[in-house]
């Protein structure tokens, strides 16, 4: 019984819970570097109340893998730049002409609704670009901040890319010609949200809203409130 | 108002009305199709963009094939479809989009929808464009789009209770498609 939980966990985490909305040329069916597949914990037993929201939440978060990743600005992005605040991850890239500007706008309404509905809240905003080769600190900054002033994005080395990627569950793929400057990348579409201990904690589906996003949020955060005493902030249910 | 909005769909009744009395599977002409391309919209672009994304509404009462686009805003236009391959959903562009008669083919944002590649300018809020659409029956169709702007609420319309999506004809042999 547990073994056929763990299978239906692992399909679901690889096909339908990570919603994966990937861009492809028809003709790259042998697209490289692609990433990566379902969070390490999908074997993990379900808790006895679990979270209902649009998309998962891990029973227990998981502390992230080393990464060494630059934002906009060309600082530091890490594990220790995550600690101490709310985040919410988007992987996408400034080239992708539909699903990606319609996301960062709903992440923009749901920064709006938790600046209503939370107090005390620490929440960052992050695209993290799967196409280095295009996405430069500077073009990626230029980019967010149509979205929202307070949105950040990242990049870095393919490899360093990917060990995030992998290990929050998302995935990409980047064609194998690169030298047309329209290509397009294929990528999951989802949010994923990592808490102030740095660690993976929830990840939401498509399609996404800000208010669905800020429900599902504020359960998500009411559940971290109630195992970390002394956290202080507050997001009205 | 009223008036105005009920005419070409009396138009489009006597036209269809017509072939049914005709009787034939004659191809209709272009000038008579009952092919209608409504609501179409492009989004606005962020700074830097060279694609943006366009969204419509077609629906014909005989079956036809949207097999072609183009646009002076840009470079290329590719139509882009949900197909799935290999158990993954991906977003690719297709060769034809196939047009069933008397379903909506829709095509919004998140789902299937034209993609401008290489544009020549930033698509600014309250700008229009111009979209030449080649189906294989109702023929050529320039189509108007308005420019909106995505952060604005209510730009995107909710269509999610009645998205339909349209019958995508996948490119045949893996070639690349969609461009001229």
């Amino acid at each position: 019984m547990a073994g056929r939980n763990t299978v239906l966990a692992a399909l679901a985490l690889g096909a339908f819970a990570l919603g994966l909305y990937v861009n492809s040329r028809v003709n790259d069916g042998d697209a490289t570097d692609a990433g990566a597949s379902a969070p390490s914990n999908a074997a993990a037993a379900p808790q006895a109340d679990p979270l209902e929201i649009r998309g998962f939440v891990l029973p227990e978060p998981e502390a992230l893998e080393p990464f060494a990743l630059v934002d906009d600005s060309g600082q530091p992005f890490n594990r220790e730049a995550l600690a101490g605040g709310w985040s919410f991850l988007y992987f996408g890239y400034t080239y992708c002409p539909d699903i990606c500007p319609l996301t960062l706008v709903e992440v923009a309404n749901l920064k709006r609704q938790l600046r209503i509905r939370c107090d005390g809240l620490d929440a960052r905003y992050y695209l993290v670009s799967v196409d280095p080769q295009r996405d430069t600190p500077e073009r990626l900054r230029e980019y967010v901040r149509y979205f929202d002033r307070d949105f950040h994005g990242v990049t870095g080395r393919a490899a360093e890319i990917d060990k995030l990627v992998k290990k929050v569950g998302a995935f990409y793929e980047l064609p194998a010609d690169r030298s047309n400057d329209a290509y397009l990348v294929g990528h999951s579409s989802t949010v994923t949200v990592i808490d102030p201990d740095g660690k993976l904690h929830a990840v939401f589906t498509m399609p996404h809203t800000g208010e669905n996003m800020a429900d599902d949020f504020a359960a998500v955060h009411e559940r971290y409130r109630e195992r970390h005493a002394g956290y202080e902030a507050v997001c009205k249910l | 108002m009223e008036r105005r909005t009920s005419r070409p769909l009396n138009r489009g009744r006597t036209a269809a009305l017509a072939a049914v009395i005709a009787g034939s599977a004659c191809f209709a002409r272009a000038g008579e199709s009952t092919l209608r391309v409504e609501d179409a919209w492009a989004a606005a672009t962020p700074p830097g963009a060279v694609t943006a994304a366009a969204y419509m509404t077609i629906t014909s009462d005989t079956a036809d094939r949207l097999v072609g686009a183009r646009s002076a805003a840009s470079r290329g236009v590719e139509v882009h479809a949900h197909v799935e391959s290999g158990g993954v959903l991906r977003m690719t562009p297709i060769a034809a989009l196939g047009i069933e008669p008397g379903v909506k083919a829709v095509l919004a944002p998140g789902g299937h929808h034209l993609m401008l590649v290489g544009l020549t300018r930033p698509l600014a809020p309250g700008d229009e464009i111009v979209v030449v659409l080649e189906f294989e029956r109702a023929g050529v169709r320039e189509i108007a789009l308005p420019v909106r702007d995505l952060r604005v609420p209510g730009a995107v319309p909710t269509q999610h209770d009645e998205h339909v999506e349209p019958g995508a004809t996948a490119g045949q042999g893996g070639h690349d498609h969609g461009r001229p």
